[in-house]
């Protein structure tokens, strides 16, 4: 009950609208207490009515009996106050008909409106209004319209507002700011001050005046075209002599079907929920399940239900097809029944689409949380589903699975044990994985570590001991250096990853190259200690056979085995490298080889098939080297300390190797010439040219090469066709000469890596050539 | 603005306070209801009552199938006021209104014999009004008064514009658009919004507008 709006209808119509509510309104509670007691009632307020409503009496109890016949609907909290609505009306002539103010149809005195003018205008309020005057201190105008807030006839009031120089903004750097201002001009400004009492009014031009929601509006000299509409109506009206009546007519905006809608919520009128004074249209008394769309839903449900059913006896039947026809149609009724969801999901899960028959359950759920058949069929076909990506061996997608259907149901025992299974599973697979990983990069470090350096060495040695000896080679063998390229490339980027923790940036790209060099080197070197082919066959292996599973030790043994057969050599051949480089890429190649001999602890298989070739003395031997890079690979700090820390059990065997290297140098030249000058040959050609000029390099040598080793070409490329073809023949070889090795130790066997050494090293030199080819293709590039 | 077709004003209202004019308000008063649980605006509804006020003046006999005449005159009024509804939907609001509490008739051969008659009932009621449905209402006129007249009396104005807007709605159920021009009813409606308000009269010096309370006295008649 609004009491305050009951009083003032009670001060409007005086004391006879009392006693008639009280005489209607007596059974009402609210009623009781709020009526004043007789004697109280005020007098009325107005005045005597006005002569021309004859019938002014006989309506006036009209309305009094009908105020309180309706009091309780009338005065009921219900309705919704009504407030000013200047506010949030826009004047949009497409969207309602924008009218004059209505007192340009009244005749009101110019004081009254004056005064309601006064009384209503706002700070903040948008004038427009007139220059007459300008003078030092700022302008004078007179306000012709109001362009926001309360909409007024103003123009003939007369009323000025002064505009003071420091709310006029400076059109230019200098000179005086009103100069740009000329008696006449229309301004529209904000309203800054109100002095209501001395009716003073004060404008500023700056639109911080304005409040924010206008504070868009621009301010200053505006156009005639510029007037708000209302205002422009109403110079018309003044023109035609019009009625309100006409001028709504003739209105765009009034013609415009949505007018009621958008004029009755601006007022604040709700259509949904329509006030009505009959006592049968209370909205309140309208229960929501009677409107049209909760019939629908409800009358489609028992449709949707009735198809289920239908499908239910197909699919009893057997008769999918027909049942999948009733499941669909149910759900095209009533997309969001659950049953038929359900029942479709059930389908899908006993025809094998899984996917489907989880979303449908998924979607069952979230309409139904509480559904049990939803759940458990959902719970069901999760476990299955996590069952099939267990055997695809997508092991987290199907640990998901097991986790949501858990998740659903605690209790559901076989997504507990399947997931306990999968764990299980998991964590093997994982181990596997790991290791396989490892094993990988662990060979391709290694071979690249051992290589670059090691090439250094060899060259090295090579130079020293040929140092007077002008040998070039011919080596160009370009398959087999294609070969390990590629698959030094593809392991390339992988290595970077590896090694990206060491040193800085600007050393990257040269190492990579360095790694790929050393890589494929090694690789050679390695079969170097065996049968020339054989070294294409292992390289073969090494590369293509990715996740061989050996012992750390049988992998490592045989390249170091051949590392240091090769170091020997190294310590032979070129003495006079460039120190700093190699020491650089010593290290690196280090780096990356202790990466590989982190994982390489865990090859598998795969490798046993030339690893079992080789013969159990070697092993141990080699074993001896293995083992403390090993450890320092296994401690990965930061690269720089790791090198360090690196360097010295390297050290070790290198001196190692030089020692063996003197003793070989002889046996070399007991050997004889030809193979001796051949596998010297790429070293001092190598050392001879720079390390810019890789391309000339390769072609020079094949030049050279020509001229004098025929034999070595030979060499080569019997080792090219061998390596086209993978012929299993090459590990018979090794195996032949491994077990030669077991037998006759190692000095044998070191001889007859010396024998292939010369391919091996030809191999090496050309692939040092693609790299360095990569190389400058590469900095070409950037 | 067009005024309802001369012919059907013509025909002399029922006596007011008859059996035939209070069962004529029932139905109208049924049309509102079922218009509301449509959502249907109320630009609508009054199409719709003074559609079957129409038609009852103009072919007494069909007009007694009332709640069939009530549903046919809700599908087609919520057609013409550009708020379709599917007749469906009218169906189970009527049958509904009708009969509360019972479940939503199943679709079965009756319910589209249902459908089949209202959309025959449709097209009988628009052949009876001569295609002419009385669409011009005091809505508008009534929001624009609102407007101008709230702009003109600044402040709040508390529940004016909601009772004006239930007394025009309410005034539709009885057929009052048929019988007064739009902007009177409108006035009126404002008018006695006001009063009952107590927010005293009009403006001073009343626009012309403001006179034309015609013969309000029959339409409070209404009023049950």
């Amino acid at each position: 009950m609004d009491r305050e709006l009951l009083r003032q209808a009670l001060n409007h119509h005086g004391p006879a609208l009392l006693s008639l509510l009280r005489a209607e309104q007596h059974d009402n509670p609210d009623f009781r207490g709020l009526l004043p007691p007789p004697g109280a009632a005020p007098e009325p307020p107005r005045g005597a009515p006005p002569a021309a409503w004859k019938e002014r009496a006989s309506i006036d109890t009209e309305i009094k009996r009908f105020i309180a016949k309706k009091a309780d609907l009338l005065f009921a909290h219900s309705w919704k106050p009504n407030g000013p609505i200047e506010d949030s009306i826009e004047e949009n002539e497409e969207c309602y008909a924008v009218m004059p103010p209505l007192e340009r149809f009244l005749e009101v005195p110019r004081e009254e409106r004056r005064e309601l003018f006064f009384r209503d205008i706002e700070r903040g309020d948008i004038v427009i209004g007139r220059i007459t005057s300008i003078r030092e201190f700022g302008f004078f105008m007179v306000l012709i319209c109001l362009g926001s807030g309360v909409i007024r006839e103003i123009a003939d009031l007369e009323i000025t507002a002064l505009c003071p120089v420091r709310d006029v903004p400076p059109q230019s750097n200098h000179g005086d700011p009103l100069s740009y201002y000329q008696t006449g001009d229309l301004i529209r400004a904000a309203l800054k001050d109100v002095d209501r009492y001395h009716e003073k009014l004060a404008v500023s031009l700056y639109s911080t005046a304005l409040p924010p929601k206008l504070s868009s509006t621009k301010l200053g000299v505006i156009t005639s075209d510029d007037f708000p509409l209302h205002y422009k109506r109403s110079l018309e009206v003044a023109n035609t002599g019009e009625t309100f009546e006409e001028v709504l007519h003739r209105s765009p905006g009034f013609a415009n079907p949505s007018l009621v809608e958008y004029l009755a919520e601006k007022l604040g009128l709700s259509e949904s929920n329509p006030p009505s004074l009959l006592r049968s249209l209370q909205i309140k008394n309208f229960s929501e399940e009677d409107f049209a769309p909760a019939l629908r839903k409800q009358q489609s449900a028992s449709w949707a239900l009735k198809c289920v059913k239908a499908g239910v006896d197909y699919f009893k039947v057997g008769r999918h097809v027909e049942a999948m026809n009733e499941y669909n149609k149910a759900l095209e009724i009533d997309p969001q029944n659950v049953e038929a969801l359900v029942a479709r999901g059930a389908l899908y899960a006993t025809k094998g689409s899984l996917n489907k028959a989880i979303g449908d359950f998924e979607v069952a759920l979230e309409n139904c949380p509480t559904h049990r058949n939803a759940r458990k069929y959902l719970c069901q076909t999760l476990v299955e589903r996590g069952g099939q990506l267990e055997e695809e061996e997508k092991l987290l997608n199907a640990e998901s699975y097991y986790k949501k259907a858990l998740s659903l149901d605690e209790t559901f025992q076989e997504a507990e044990e399947a997931l306990t299974k999968l764990r299980k599973h998991m964590q093997k697979s994982l181990e596997m994985r790991e290791k396989q990983a490892a094993k990988e990069e662990r060979e391709k470090a290694k071979k690249i570590e051992t290589s670059a350096e090691k090439l250094r060495k060899l060259l090295k040695e090579e130079k020293r001991l040929k140092k007077k000896r002008k040998v070039s080679t011919s080596s160009s063998s370009s398959s087999s250096s294609s070969s390990s390229s590629s698959s030094s490339s593809s392991d390339s980027s992988s290595d970077v990853s590896a090694s990206s923790s060491s040193s800085s940036s600007d050393h990257k790209k040269r190492r990579k190259k360095r790694r790929h060099r050393s890589e494929s080197a090694h690789s050679s070197k390695k079969s170097s200690s065996r049968a020339s082919s054989h070294y294409k066959d292992q390289n073969r292996k090494e590369e293509w056979y990715s996740p061989p599973a050996d012992t750390s030790a049988s992998f490592l043994n045989q390249s170091f085995e051949v590392e240091k057969l090769l170091e020997r050599q190294d310590s032979v051949a070129c003495p006079k490298m460039e120190v700093k480089e190699k020491d650089r890429h010593c290290s690196f190649s280090r780096t990356s080889g202790d990466d590989e001999d982190t994982f390489g602890g865990r090859s598998e298989d795969s490798r046993d098939s030339y690893s079992s070739s080789r013969s159990q003395p070697s092993h141990s031997k080699t074993e001896k080297y293995s083992k403390p890079e090993r450890y320092f690979s296994s401690w990965r700090g930061p690269s720089g300390s790791y090198h360090k820390s690196d360097y010295k059990p390297r050290m070790h065997y290198y001196r190692r190797f030089e020692r063996d290297g003197e003793w070989r140098r002889e046996q070399f030249k007991r050997h004889g010439s030809g193979q001796d000058r051949y596998y010297m040959s790429p070293g001092s050609d190598y050392s001879g040219r720079s390390w810019g000029k890789y391309r000339s390099y390769s072609s020079s040598c094949s030049h050279e090469g020509d001229k004098d080793y025929d034999s070595d070409r030979q060499h080569k490329n019997e080792s090219e066709s061998k390596n086209r073809k993978i012929s299993y023949e090459d590990t018979d070889k090794t195996k032949e000469a491994d077990e030669e090795v077991s037998l006759n130790g190692t000095e044998q066997a070191e001889s007859g890596v010396k024998r292939n050494l010369p391919q091996n090293l030809v191999n090496i030199f050309n692939q040092i050539a693609e790299f360095e080819r990569e190389k400058g293709s590469k900095q070409k590039k950037q | 603005m067009t005024s309802p077709p001369r012919a059907l004003t013509s025909r002399a209202p029922p006596e007011p306070g008859g059996a035939e004019a209070r069962a004529r308000f029932r139905t109208a008063r049924f049309i509102m209801e079922a218009g509301v649980k449509l959502g249907l605006g109320s630009a609508a509804l009054a199409t719709a009552c003074s559609s079957f006020h129409a038609l009852a003046a103009a072919a007494p006999a069909l007009a007694q199938e009332r709640f069939l005449v009530a549903a046919a005159a809700l599908f087609v009024a919520a057609k013409a006021q550009g708020t379709p509804r599917r007749a469906r939907d009218v169906l189970n609001v009527t049958l509904r209104c009708l009969h509360p509490g019972s479940p939503p008739p199943a679709l079965d051969g009756n319910f589209w014999g249902l459908r089949d008659s209202l959309v025959q009932c449709e097209l009988l009621l628009l052949r009876a009004l001569r295609f002419r449905l009385p669409l011009a209402h005091p809505h508008k006129y009534l929001l624009q008064y609102l407007l101008a007249l709230g702009r003109w009396a600044g402040g709040p104005w508390g529940r004016v514009p909601g009772v004006s807007w239930a007394l025009l709605r309410d005034g539709a159920a009885g057929g009052l658009s048929l019988r007064h021009p739009p902007p009177h009813l409108a006035a009126a409606a404002l008018h006695l919004g006001l009063e009952l308000c107590g927010r005293g009269g009009a403006p001073r010096d009343p626009p012309r507008w403001w006179q034309v309370r015609g013969s309000w006295g029959g339409g409070l008649g209404g009023f049950g």
